[in-house]
């Protein structure tokens, strides 16, 4: 296992899909800083930010890199014949998998860091110094890498699982896509106020107040907990509530996102033992 | 180019992806009509007054779907060409570069507009027992129908040209479907900053009981010169006129928009046959 993973760690250090997510990583991370100081020059000081508030943006991309990165590199191992090499000189099928997978984790947080730091270095210069308390964006820091790894774990179990390289990163690209959609749209619908405030009139100068007309579209009892359960369930929900630091109970979500990792990782490495590898 | 076309065809009907995109398609109309009927059924029971959902709103969608389904089938089928060797034989046969690519460009265009058929088909289908008529003047839905579908064929276009200039089918699979969602939410985001209006209007509230009136004032986020005609011109593209055809529907969409459709998918077309001329295909 450690040599197989020690071959992978070598085989991405040449990767030039791993250096092209780093760059792009890095990238981000100061055109966030930039752009929002940019924004605070233009308001004229009506409206500032802090490096607090784009630090974590990278939870909003780092999926969509996740299911270009592992496709793309794991991939190859069927297309080349690696992985049947890797079984011909013993190595079993679940060391291989949980190899797989431990080198996508550590990819998505080598990019995940390239972020930070390029945010951090940058951000701290222009947009001042941590407001948030440490604890706050210790909890989010740790929150957000197990959102990556069960990103990681879902697109390991459908690239392991897929012989065709092409069809897989179809797959995890339109997947993540999709569940980033989705959860904007599941987002929307949990914001939906309860009441609709209608206009406070003024006849004749009088004050005629509106009475508040409840919303329809206002999610409540049971669908509601099922909504708020997807939503904290998916990576792609998750990633909003980090990227915009704004999440409920950080015990919860880091709990759904373990649940994902071991259920997807469970599955696939039981599918992949029973492959047929041809 | 008729026999390239129809060996295309034939392999078109064998394709997998193809059925699985039409599949797909023709799912989500059925999905949206039935999804309608069920939240019209939920405010009638909650007891709103306007618990009416038009089919109009269902019927719009599909423009959205066509370009995402349509970027890894393009990949995938024409990408398929490379890896199995298929193009160094039709090359081999005595057919040339640039009817090679139109016959896969054509193909690509009538899978697009396959996809749209699928979906209206189904969404009518399903619809219109559960809905009702349309309100939306037949005419403004042709016109829509026929703008949503030259801009599907100009996106078809465009993942053509990436599909046949690049060798590596994964790397188009993702290029393909990361341009698809970048000009949707660069449609959105235009959208959103030249909707901004010009000047804040007068403004009135009651604040501690007293009406307050706040004059207007110009709004510094209002995009103009320039800037302003570059982002009118990106927001016409195709794949970005997928949020203008949406937000102009009910009012009149406007003539440009396939004029706009044709020229990308012309200058693609012959950027793209230049290129595959010259490319060494190993």
């Amino acid at each position: 296992m450690i040599k197989l993973f020690n071959a992978n760690l070598m085989r991405l250090w040449k990767n030039s899909a791993f250096w092209g997510s780093m760059g792009v990583s890095l990238g981000m991370g100061l055109f966030m800083v930039v752009d929002s100081w940019r924004s605070a020059q233009e308001s004229g000081g009506a409206w500032s930010s802090t490096v607090d508030a784009e630090l974590f943006k990278y939870a909003a991309f780092i999926g969509i890199l996740a299911a270009e990165l592992i496709p793309l590199f794991f991939g190859t191992e069927y297309s080349d014949g690696a992985i049947r090499n890797k079984i011909i000189v013993g190595q079993s099928r679940l060391s291989i998998y949980f190899a797989n997978l431990i080198t996508g984790c550590a990819a998505c947080v080598l990019c995940s860091a390239a972020y930070i730091l390029g945010c951090a270095a940058l951000g701290i210069p222009l947009l001042g110094w941590f407001t948030q308390p440490p604890a706050l964006l210790l909890t989010a820091l740790a929150g957000s890498l197990l959102m990556t790894a069960a990103f990681c774990a879902i697109f390991t179990f459908v690239t392991m699982n897929c012989a065709r390289r092409s069809t897989s990163v179809v797959i995890c690209l339109l997947g993540a896509f999709a569940a980033f959609i989705g959860a904007i749209v599941i987002h929307s619908m949990l914001e939906a106020p309860e009441f609709i405030q209608g206009y406070e009139l003024s006849i004749g100068g009088q004050i005629v107040p509106a009475q508040p007309q409840p919303n329809p579209n206002y999610l409540t009892g049971a669908k509601r907990e099922l909504y708020q359960l997807i939503f904290d369930l998916l990576p792609s929900g998750q990633s909003v509530q980090y990227c915009s630091l704004q999440f409920g109970d950080p015990a919860r979500l880091m709990g759904l996102a373990a649940a994902v990792c071991a259920v997807f990782t469970g599955a696939g490495g039981l599918l992949f033992r029973r492959k047929n590898l041809k | 180019m008729a026999n390239l076309l129809s060996a295309g065809f034939l392999r078109l009907w064998r394709s997998r992806s193809f059925w699985v995109c039409l599949a797909v398609m023709a799912g989500v109309g059925v999905f949206e009509a039935v999804a309608g009927w069920w939240a019209m059924m939920d405010f009638r029971s909650s007891g709103a007054a306007d618990a009416m959902v038009s089919l109009d709103s269902r019927y719009f969608i599909f423009p959205f779907l066509s370009g995402i389904l349509l970027s890894p089938f393009c990949a995938l089928f024409v990408g398929a060409e490379y890896s199995d060797g298929a193009i160094r034989s039709k090359l081999s046969v005595g057919h040339s570069r640039g009817t090679v690519y139109l016959s896969n460009l054509l193909l690509c265009a009538t899978v697009g507009i396959l996809l749209c058929s699928a979906y209206i088909t189904a969404v009518l289908a399903v619809g219109f027992p559960l809905l009702g008529a349309m309100h939306t003047p037949l005419p403004a839905v042709l016109w829509y129908t026929f703008c949503a579908i030259v801009m599907t064929s100009a996106l078809a276009a465009l993942f053509t040209m990436i599909a046949i200039l690049c060798q590596n089918r994964a790397v188009t699979a993702i290029a393909c479907i990361t341009l698809a969602y970048f000009l949707l939410f660069l449609g959105i985001y235009l959208n959103a900053r030249l909707s901004e209006p010009e000047i804040y209007p007068e403004q009135q509230y009651v604040q501690d009981g007293q009406i307050v009136t706040e004059a207007a004032r110009p709004n510094p986020n209002y995009v103009r010169g320039a800037k302003r005609a570059v982002y009118q011109f990106l927001y016409d593209l195709p794949g970005c006129q997928t949020v203008q055809l949406a937000a102009t529907i009910g009012t009149e969409t406007p003539p440009r928009l396939p004029l706009y459709s044709l020229a990308a998918a012309f200058l693609s077309t012959t950027a793209g046959i230049l290129l595959f001329r010259r490319k060494d295909l190993k």
